[in-house]
């Protein structure tokens, strides 16, 4: 289970970006003080459009980085106290991180099994089960540098969740995958859902929310504009699809379409 | 906790000992490079020598008195031509490297030698080409020459050689115990300033890869979700990176070695190379290697530190670059220095240990000093650790976008 209660995350600008912002305001908030609850045996959706917040907000639960207020709770441990315990707890997948392409998957699964404190028979089991699910074993000590964008998202999938965590924080997790792929990842999400896990996505796609999330908040300018089951967003904004009733809330809230 | 660190430490030695990239960067291309380099230096020393010790020096000569005349003729190495040039003509001459020496005794030389009061001395003028190694050497040659001839007149106006000699003088040289005789003065000085240099060198280029790389490429915020504390993240490249950088150091002295056959020479600054006097005892290997430790922790954790500064690789080399400047000098400064250092210098970090790995290859080593060196060493890289684990826990410094 996740708590996030208030949360706010600012970043102090430089020089350089007060003078792009046209601000001469020294820092500037990301997130501006959010709050939800995220229930095992769930899929969160994240939505909202570019620099709304949400990777921020992601960031903030992995502990990547710190909240400027507020307070995040993942299964109980807090996250600015328990790091180390929240990070045992969740997986978390992001287009920024990236594995050394230097490796094998093979290795490279192995050295994180290792660092989140597995026995190497958990990290062969886990590792078997995971890399024949998708599909990454025919490549299993292929170099990571030769593998296609496809198999090295799939093996970072493998990687975040080989310590088989509770809690699954995936920031769009089918972005640049083909659609046999996306497909695979999705379905796997399901089946984390089905064994009780606690999963937050964010995605750009409305059709893969529609199909997964139980429940959506959409964030915009840092702030959650809309928050529920999809057919209470739906009820709220009057729509009958996510496309549309995304617009709605992104023009509702100032937001302006540019063709 | 630790056991993260071993593996974060294996993980780096793994990626810098599986690539062979970095395999021959580091270690191959530096031994190499430094074997072949050294050769052809202490060779074209040897060649230049050579050449000059078996050049027969020419020289042109005015009025050449007859015993003058037989001197020369009684060396091989030199030939003379009675010329009446002069000296502007032999200057060019000189220039032109027609000859190596010009020679002009005045018309009455002999006879102003024969009649000397005291007071009006016979007048004898040489002239020789600074651009020329030859003609410098040649000018040594006449030196030693005229010495043997101002003998010559000596004894013929004193009575006989014998009163040439106005007192016995005996110095001999102290013994010293064969434990204490340490090596070469040249090579003393020189292999302080080599491992120093190594040691950064070894360590530059993987630690920037390791940490400002990493940033770089994001490859490091994927460890900084595991359970892992980020302090040890950071321990564990230092670490690996000390491993590289003693490795690249022995590498690089693989290399020294593997020229010593042509660079004896050059490397003893002219003086002997005895391969046999590298045997240090067991005592002063361990005061070297702990001097070595020093060095190695000072560095790695200064480039750690400077790594996690920069947001690149390139940035990185921007900022490490001064600082390897500063350990050139440190290491040329103690090649300049007097091999007696007063207490104060043993508490300057990188200096100190350099200092004493000379004074170890002297023979003059001191495990008291060593141990000042080391204590200091081991505050500096404690602090540097304290501020990279500081570092590592900063998100502008993680995350600076």
């Amino acid at each position: 289970m996740i708590h996030v209660k208030g949360l706010k995350k600012s970043f102090k600008l430089s020089k350089k970006q007060m003078t792009e912002n046209k601000s001469k305001e020294k820092q500037k908030y990301a997130v501006k003080g959010i709050d939800f609850i995220v229930n095992d045996n769930e899929i969160f959706g994240l939505l909202g459009p570019n620099g709304a917040g949400k990777t921020t907000t992601m960031r903030c639960l992995a502990t990547l980085i710190n909240p400027t207020e507020g307070s995040i709770s993942v299964n109980g441990f807090d996250g600015a106290t328990e790091g180390e315990q929240v990070r045992r707890e969740l997986a978390f997948l992001t287009n920024e991180l990236k594995l050394d392409t230097h490796f094998t998957p093979d290795y490279t699964a192995r050295f994180f099994g290792r660092l989140h404190g597995l026995d190497e028979t958990v990290i062969e089991e886990r590792m078997n089960h995971l890399f024949d699910y998708f599909g990454v074993t025919p490549f299993r000590f292929t170099k990571i540098n030769d593998l296609s964008t496809g198999m090295k998202q799939k093996l970072s999938i493998v990687v975040s969740l080989i310590h088989d965590p509770q809690v699954v924080i995936f920031d769009e997790p089918t972005n640049g995958l083909d659609i046999i792929t996306a497909r695979a990842v999705t379905e796997y999400l399901k089946i984390l859902k089905s064994q009780g896990k606690t999963i937050i996505i964010s995605t750009h796609m409305m059709h893969v929310a529609e199909k997964l999330c139980d429940r959506i908040a959409v964030i915009m300018d840092g702030e959650i504009k809309a928050m529920g089951t999809l057919d209470e967003i739906y009820k709220l904004t009057g729509k009958g699809n996510l496309d549309d009733a995304f617009f709605n809330l992104y023009e509702t809230s100032g937001g302006q379409m540019h063709v | 906790m630790f056991k993260s660190l071993i593996i974060i430490m294996k993980k780096e030695l793994r990626r810098v000992f599986t690539d062979r990239r970095l395999i021959i960067t580091n270690f191959i291309l530096p031994m190499v490079s430094i074997a072949v380099i050294y050769s052809i230096m202490g060779m074209m020393i040897s060649k230049t020598n050579n050449d000059i010790e078996s050049h027969v020096t020419t020289i042109a000569a005015v009025n050449v008195p007859a015993e003058i005349g037989a001197l020369i003729d009684a060396d091989p190495t030199m030939v003379y031509t009675s010329v009446d040039f002069s000296k502007e003509e032999a200057e060019t001459l000189l220039r032109d490297d027609v000859y190596d020496f010009y020679l002009y005794f005045e018309p009455d030389f002999e006879a102003k030698l024969e009649a000397f009061d005291g007071t009006n001395l016979p007048l004898v003028e040489g002239l020789y080409s600074p651009k020329s190694d030859v003609s410098i050497e040649a000018s040594y040659k006449i030196g030693s020459l005229f010495e043997v001839y101002r003998n010559q007149v000596l004894a013929d106006r004193l009575g006989g050689e014998s009163f040439l000699s106005v007192f016995s003088l005996s110095t001999s040289e102290i013994m010293i115990p064969e434990e204490n005789k340490g090596i070469d003065r040249g090579i003393a000085y020189l292999i302080p300033m080599l491992v120093s240099i190594f040691i950064f060198a070894g360590a530059m280029g993987i630690g920037m890869d390791s940490i400002a790389g990493e940033k770089e490429r994001g490859t490091i915020a994927t460890m900084l979700l595991t359970p892992v504390d980020r302090g040890m993240i950071i321990g564990g490249k230092v670490l690996s990176l000390a491993v590289v950088a003693l490795i690249s150091t022995l590498s690089s002295f693989i290399g020294v070695i593997i020229s010593i056959p042509f660079s004896a020479n050059f490397l003893s600054s002219g003086g002997s190379f005895d391969m046999s006097q590298f045997a240090l005892g067991g005592a002063e290997l361990m005061m070297f290697f702990i001097c070595m430790i020093g060095l190695v922790g000072m560095y790695v954790t200064i480039i750690s530190v400077l790594s996690m500064i920069a947001n690149s690789v390139k940035e990185a080399g921007a900022y490490i670059t001064p600082a390897y400047m500063v350990v050139m000098i440190t290491g040329f400064l103690n090649m300049f220095g007097s091999s007696d250092v007063s207490g104060i210098n043993y508490y300057i970090p990188v200096y100190n240990n350099i200092v004493n790995m000379k004074q170890i290859l002297l023979g003059d080593g001191n495990w008291g000093m060593v141990m000042i060196s080391f204590a200091t060493s081991a505050v500096i890289t404690l602090a540097l650790l304290v501020v990279a684990r500081k570092l590592i826990h900063k998100e502008r410094v993680v995350f600076p976008s």
